[in-house]
């Protein structure tokens, strides 16, 4: 596992356990199929350096980071979800970038939007057991911008 | 040394709370949270930009104030900076996923408590009774 693939999967076992009170179980080896995935957000970076960071997650976890953040479920709940979502991407992506890019590194975080955009090829990427299911995360680094 | 005369959680009078963060979700969350504590809360208040928030800060009797720092309009550290120290100003803790050295140092200088994202509820919990020199009944 690469540094940057320990940074994205503590920061990601940090907000899956504390923020969504999930239980967050091995690294995967052999990543799922996007179907197997169907939620997705992306939080885009720019300052320093650009980049985004996306992350998928299976119909259970989406479900229940709402259910266990908010105490929301049911059909009512489904704009909460995403927001729930975009909110764990938010947090995972401003936890991971500063062991990734240096603690001084001034970056401006987008809003989280719904889907995943193309990554490139050298895009670091994990994926985790979170109780059942499961949620993979992928940080693409667009390179550092000179001032 | 335990302080007799401080007032335990249960017994303190209703906290006028406003919580600062461009996130909806996070907002509700820790109003949720707090909620959840049992700590007693009166009027909560919601902002979701510090230009807002500042506003709400200038008009309304805010006990504790909880603020995450990046946030459209205005940030919430620059939120606090104009708000200054008022005599009988709301105990203010910063939550925010910032969580170098630096920052952490950055507020406490202001005088603000820190919190980092993420947090566990109880992380929550603690961090506002500290602020607030509440006792913690379940300790």
């Amino acid at each position: 596992m690469t540094d940057n693939a320990i940074a994205l999967r503590v920061a990601a076992t940090l907000a899956f356990e504390e923020l969504g009170l999930l239980c967050v179980g091995s690294a995967v080896d052999t990543p799922s199929e996007p179907d197997a995935l169907p939620a997705a957000v992306s939080v885009a970076f720019d300052g320093a350096h650009t980049g985004c960071l996306t992350l998928r997650v299976s119909d259970d976890v989406f479900r229940a980071l709402a259910e266990n953040m908010l105490g929301l479920e049911g059909d009512d709940a489904e704009p909460w979800r995403w927001d729930a979502l975009g909110e764990m991407a938010n947090v995972i992506c401003g936890n991971a970038l500063p062991y990734i890019l240096g603690t001084n590194t001034r970056l401006t975080l987008a809003p989280p939007a719904r889907g995943a955009p193309p990554m490139s090829h050298a895009a670091s990427h994990i994926e985790i057991e979170v109780e059942a299911g499961r949620a993979r995360v992928l940080l693409d680094l667009g390179g550092e911008r000179r001032q | 040394m335990i302080d007799r005369h401080r007032t335990p959680a249960a017994a303190a009078p209703p906290l006028s709370v406003l919580v600062v963060d461009d996130s909806r979700v996070m907002r509700a969350m820790i109003i949720r949270t707090l909620r959840l504590c049992g700590l007693p809360l009166g009027t909560v208040h919601e902002a979701a930009d510090g230009l807002a928030g500042l506003g709400i800060l200038e008009t309304e009797p805010i006990t504790l104030a909880l603020v995450d720092i990046n946030m459209p309009k205005l940030s919430g550290l620059d939120m606090l900076a104009r708000l200054g120290r008022p005599a009988a100003g709301p105990v203010v803790i910063v939550v925010s996923s910032d969580g170098s050295d630096a920052r952490a140092s950055q507020v406490l200088e202001m005088g603000h408590g820190f919190l980092h994202k993420p947090f566990a509820p109880e992380d929550l919990r603690d961090a506002v009774l500290r602020a607030l020199g509440i006792p913690d009944d379940d300790r």
